[in-house]
């Protein structure tokens, strides 16, 4: 066990430096100098050479790209994320502002797709050709289409326009205000967690059927074990293995949406955060962005991969 | 007794109705009286980066927007871009143009109790040309400053410079910090709190990186009895659609930059759409200047001229809102020159130009653009070239590279997402600095010319120079400006006051006007 888990962390750190250098390169190839937005705020007639070169020097672009890049990891170990172009500080400092709000929605989105997409896969897959597994069906095909961006839109029409429930946009952090907080991300958290939702309830339905099939449940409800015995010992807990392996996916694409549904609810997160950046060609927030959100889907995978051997005691890791 | 009745009621009537008639001005007057209190919330989507004093660079486009509630410009221009008093009373420019003495507003005080006066005005304008903020460049023609007395302040120049009060009027480069919070060590997190303090009718509150900015009311403000308004919250809002939302839902009073299109239907909904006089200048600008391009001959430009239906792209995506314009001026400009005649489009005409110019089957070019940039408009563009035999390889620039290429250089078209800003000082930064949009045809004595109009101190002298040099732009159609916008403000019918890209200043407002009906 401990030699797979340090087998899975090496691993990790390797597509974690694979990341890296990829989203290293895609920076520096796109057209046009990072340095030019940075002089845009400045007057641009009154940078002799001398200062253009102290410039580059600041933003540590004065080197060749291999040094760039060494540098710019070994700055990681220090705690050392670079200096913003756009909003002149410290990367570090930007990260520590907008991460724990992307967390705080993307933790309630992971908790809320899993409770509920696993809920609706078992009901439906127990209640199978009743009319629930026929709506829940249905409603989950339809949220695998909607596009989470449209969808805010439609919430917020609905919700905060017309019902005047809701506010249409914000983040206020729960430990300043925590009704008010609980108000806004209700439709951001609702967004983020759908497309995960409708895709496990599928999956956890499928996986059920499977499952149900099964000798061993056969032989469950033959030693006349109770119904809730058979299905949350036996059952729910085999057909859980490709749900979790999904879960782990699902962290990626709600950090992925994050994006989208940051801007379209303007909150201050690490996704709104990137977009800025990508457009302002801010190159060292990108990258550590992008280093980021590529850790914690690596440390996800990895749990999801820990988590089989609980799961299934016949899963071994040598 | 029953004549006498009818009378009565009639005369009971007719007094009735007179009071009527009388009361219904009054109230409306009542009305329009200032009434105080509230706190009035408006969108923009230019980012909240920075907040501090000018010399803490706040920004190009965005740092006098954010900052109006807390900090004052020195003067400012009205409508017709005449230079008007503001924190300075008066100002003399020397016969021979070497000084310009500015006699100072008494009785002024910053936030932080401090006296406005000569000094500080100095200390602004030493500390923002050390910051090397944008427009400061203006100030290295300053030969020293003396301060005559504690309201007199003589700006010694090397030479004259045309630019510099508009420059000062318009930007953030003459707005006023007190200089004792600006000698405050600040870390970006302090910086607001400690660096933004003028002398304007609000004082900073509270601020979140990206999101908003907060001021609350000052009861110093040297203007006696404004501000109105208790608080002053100004967002940033990414998403237009969602901006537009909390406006219908009441959670703002204004949104900033509103499309034609969402502009009429909020104008049916029942809000006040806001376009002021001051405009943005759109144009193509061709590579004239480079030897090879098929642009460097005169009747390839004109062509490009005859070959967009500018009326047409105006009408499709401006809604009725923006201007057709085939000189870089509005009809609301007071350099926009009625002698010169608005070539129509006539696809026959540009075709016969290209044939003359030995284009009979037109030619290859790249059309370059950047994210800034309207889709449509340049689909429209595109269209109307190849109609004319222009083939043209669209390339476009992200946020970065578009800052860029003016000052690298182009082959092709260029068409710049951010347009011209339709003033005085906008037009010599596109056109008459020999270091941007470098790839456009300049004929001979062009620079010369620029030059001569930045240092007369004439204004009436400068601006026929001014009509001059756009003369020979239309002319020789060095650029093709097709489109005058200005963006739109969508705001409820209570609020009064703020009318934004006022006084021909990009993002100017005067807060201290503002109020809102109860």
């Amino acid at each position: 066990m401990g030699t797979y888990i340090i087998r899975r962390l090496l691993m990790g750190i390797v597509i974690i430096l694979l990341v890296t250098i990829m989203i290293f390169l895609f920076m520096r190839l796109l057209p046009g100098d990072p340095l030019v937005i940075y002089v845009s705020r400045s007057d641009m007639s009154n940078l002799s050479p001398e200062q253009m070169t102290a410039l580059k020097h600041k933003f540590g672009l004065d080197t060749s790209m291999p040094m760039q890049y060494v540098n710019w990891i070994t700055g990681i170990f220090r705690g050392d994320f670079g200096q913003s172009i756009y909003y002149d500080v410290q990367v570090g400092r930007l990260l520590v502002e907008r991460l724990p709000v992307t967390l705080h929605l993307g933790v309630m989105a992971f908790v809320l797709s899993s409770v509920l997409g696993v809920s609706f896969g078992v009901i439906c897959a127990l209640r199978r050709g009743t009319w629930i597994d026929t709506v829940v069906t249905l409603l989950a095909n339809v949220g695998i289409t909607m596009p989470a961006f449209w969808l805010g839109i439609i919430l917020i029409y609905v919700f905060a326009l017309k019902a005047g429930w809701l506010p249409v946009h914000g983040y206020t952090s729960p430990f300043e205000n925590f009704w008010l907080s609980a108000r806004q991300v209700i439709m951001p958290v609702i967004c983020l967690s759908l497309f995960s939702v409708a895709s496990l309830t599928r999956l956890t339905r499928s996986s059920m059927l499977e499952v149900v099939k099964q000798d061993y449940i056969r032989t469950a409800w033959a030693k006349g074990l109770r119904e809730r015995v058979v299905i949350v010992r036996h059952t729910i807990k085999n057909a859980l293995i490709p749900v979790i392996t999904v879960m782990g996916l699902q962290v990626a694409f709600i950090f992925g949406g994050s994006v989208l549904i940051e801007t379209v609810f303007n909150i201050p997160g690490i996704g709104r955060l990137m977009t800025q950046s990508v457009m302002q060609q801010d190159f060292q927030v990108v990258q550590a962005g992008t280093l980021i959100i590529a850790t914690m889907v690596v440390a996800a995978n990895l749990v999801v991969d820990i988590s089989y051997g609980w799961l299934d005691p016949r899963i071994r890791y040598d | 007794m029953i004549g006498t009745g009818k009378y009565s009621i009639v005369a009971v009537l007719a007094a009735i109705l007179l009071v009527i008639s009388f009361s219904q001005p009054t109230t409306a007057q009542a009305q329009a009286k200032p009434q105080y209190g509230g706190t009035f919330t408006w969108n923009h989507n230019g980012g909240v980066p920075k907040i501090g004093a000018p010399a803490d660079n706040l920004g190009p486009q965005v740092g006098n927007r954010n900052s109006f509630p807390a900090l004052e410009n020195l003067i400012k221009t009205d409508e017709q871009e005449r230079i008007q008093p503001w924190l300075a009373e008066s100002w003399t420019i020397a016969k021979d143009g070497k000084s310009i003495t500015f006699k100072l507003r008494k009785g002024v005080k910053f936030h932080d109790g401090t006296p406005f006066n000569a000094e500080a005005v100095k200390y602004n304008l030493e500390a923002v040309l050390k910051a090397n903020i944008p427009g400061s460049a203006v100030l290295n023609k300053v030969a020293s400053y003396d301060v005559v007395d504690e309201l007199t302040l003589r700006v010694n120049l090397k030479e004259f410079d045309a630019t510099l009060l508009p420059r000062l009027a318009q930007g953030v480069l003459g707005m006023i910090a007190s200089p004792t919070a600006m000698k405050k060590e600040a870390t970006p997190e302090t910086m607001a709190a400690l660096h933004c303090v003028g002398t304007g009718p609000f004082v900073f509150d509270s601020w979140k990186r990206d999101s908003f900015v907060k001021y609350k009311k000052w009861d110093g403000y040297w203007q006696k009895g404004k501000p109105y308004l208790d608080d002053i919250k100004i967002q940033s809002i990414a998403d237009l659609t969602t901006s537009i939302m909390s406006l219908k839902a009441g959670e703002v009073q204004a949104v900033e930059n509103v499309d034609p299109v969402d502009a009429k239907q909020l104008e049916k909904e029942g809000f006040d759409i806001y376009q002021p006089n001051f405009r943005f200048l759109h144009s193509v600008i061709p590579d004239g200047g480079n030897p090879n391009s098929p642009f460097a001959k005169k009747n390839v430009r004109l062509a490009l001229i005859y070959a967009i239906d500018k009326r047409a792209i105006c009408k499709g995506v401006g809604m009725g809102y923006y201007e057709p314009i085939d000189q870089l001026a509005s009809a609301k400009d007071i350099w926009f020159n009625s002698g010169l005649k608005y070539r129509e489009y006539d696809v026959k005409k540009a075709k016969q130009l290209l044939a003359d110019a030995g284009y009979p089957n037109g030619f290859k070019t790249k059309l370059i653009s950047d994210v800034m940039a309207r889709r449509d408009t340049l689909v429209a563009i595109q269209t109307y070239l190849k109609e004319v035999g222009i083939e043209t390889e669209l390339e476009m620039l992200e946020f970065g590279a578009a800052f860029a290429k003016p000052r690298q250089g182009w082959e092709g078209i260029l068409f710049p997402g951010y347009p011209n800003v339709g003033n005085m000082v906008g037009i010599v930064d596109r056109w008459g600095d020999p270091t941007n949009y470098v790839s456009f045809y300049r004929p001979p004595g062009w620079q010369d010319k620029w030059n001569a109009m930045i240092t007369q101190i004439d204004d009436k002298k400068r601006l026929a120079q001014l009509k001059e040099l756009l003369a020979i732009l239309y002319e020789e159609a060095i650029g093709m400006p097709y489109m005058a916008d200005s963006p739109l403000l969508a705001r409820q019918k209570k609020l009064h006051g703020f009318d934004f890209h006022a006084n021909h200043i990009v993002n100017y407002y005067e807060p201290q006007n503002i109020w809102m009906s109860k």
